[in-house]
């Protein structure tokens, strides 16, 4: 994996627009909600994988951080199970520890089964359910589906988090 | 063909035997309250001779519990129609909701009962490791290599 390792590299400016692709390609939408909150790619730090010529991105993450707490804010790894998510990920907790964060976390939605047991693999705690938050946010991202992945209703949001030693 | 039919007595000593080979003991810790098949409602299906799945459950305050769901047979519907025979039993009893505990790692439950109606109402963190004090057969890692911590409840709420 160390040819992998040193295609990771931080998100800088000259990225914004390829990252707004990015998420509209694979989010639906140039923005994300989390909790009624607005993220916008021009507001949020990242780190990026390319594959070993440097043009295809096969691996993201964005993050957000504010008063102590660190929010994963998408993460995407367009080949699983070569622990792409995983270095994403550790890359995230390093840089969260770093800059003193007392916790990493993240919302997920109710269907998305590999990410609760992504993250809860990885160290994370399941905190809260925010039931019908999903449908609050599709009222200002109408591109939200109503049913998610599994076939199963996409409703809630659920928040994972990760304590820090400080 | 597969029967299906209430349990009875008969089938406490079968039950406990299900129990104790999926769920590692002969009884269940829910919300820190002891649940023994010898308290329960439920459904047994037989194929011939055979036991391949069993339901429990309990009515308390115009609700109904499912306690345990275990199926032999993955992807055959045989869970749907033991937890369809719990809901029409629900309704007849004017119940107004059917509700059940899983736990954090379980994410076949957590997707099973999702694409059928029920709803994630709320997750009681560490819940799983005060039941563990009770029922130390709870191991520390459950399914899917995830630690073992939190109930989190599930429901289908019932037209009355």
């Amino acid at each position: 994996m160390s040819g992998l390792m040193s295609a990771l590299r931080r998100l800088t400016e000259g990225d914004l627009s390829r990252l707004r692709r990015f998420w509209i390609e694979h989010w639906g939408g140039e923005e994300m909600i989390t909790r009624g909150n607005v993220y916008r790619p021009e507001q949020l730090e990242g780190f990026v994988i390319e594959d070993g010529d440097r043009i295809a991105w096969i691996g993201l993450l964005t993050f957000f951080i504010k008063d102590g707490e660190c929010e994963v804010t998408s993460l995407d790894s367009l080949r699983e199970g070569q622990g792409i998510g995983t270095m994403l990920i550790d890359k995230a907790i390093e840089e969260a520890r770093a800059r003193d964060c007392r916790r990493l976390f993240l919302i997920t939605t109710n269907d998305n089964l590999n990410a609760l047991g992504f993250y809860q693999k990885r160290g994370f705690e399941i905190v809260t359910i925010y039931r019908g938050a999903v449908n609050e946010s599709r009222k200002r991202k109408p591109g939200i589906p109503l049913v998610g992945m599994n076939a199963i209703p996409l409703r809630d949001e659920i928040e994972l988090e990760m304590r820090l030693k400080v | 063909m597969i029967l299906r039919r209430r349990l009875t007595k008969s089938d406490f000593p079968r039950i406990r035997q299900i129990w104790k080979k999926n769920w590692g003991d002969e009884f269940l810790v829910i919300r820190g309250v002891v649940y023994y098949p010898d308290t329960l409602d439920g459904f047994i299906a037989f194929d011939g001779r055979e036991c391949v799945g069993e339901i429990t459950f309990a009515f308390t305050e115009g609700n109904c519990e499912i306690v345990t769901l275990d199926s032999v047979r993955e992807g055959q519907g045989l869970g749907t129609k033991l937890i369809e025979a719990v809901v029409e039993e629900a309704r007849k009893q004017n119940c107004t909701r059917v509700y059940l505990i899983t736990t954090n790692d379980n994410l076949n439950a957590l997707g099973f009962y999702q694409k059928r109606g029920f709803e994630l109402v709320k997750i009681n963190r560490g819940a799983v490791d005060e039941a563990r004090t009770l029922k130390p057969s709870i191991p520390l890692v459950g399914m899917n290599g995830i630690p073992l911590r939190d109930e989190i409840e599930l429901e289908l709420r019932l037209k009355v």
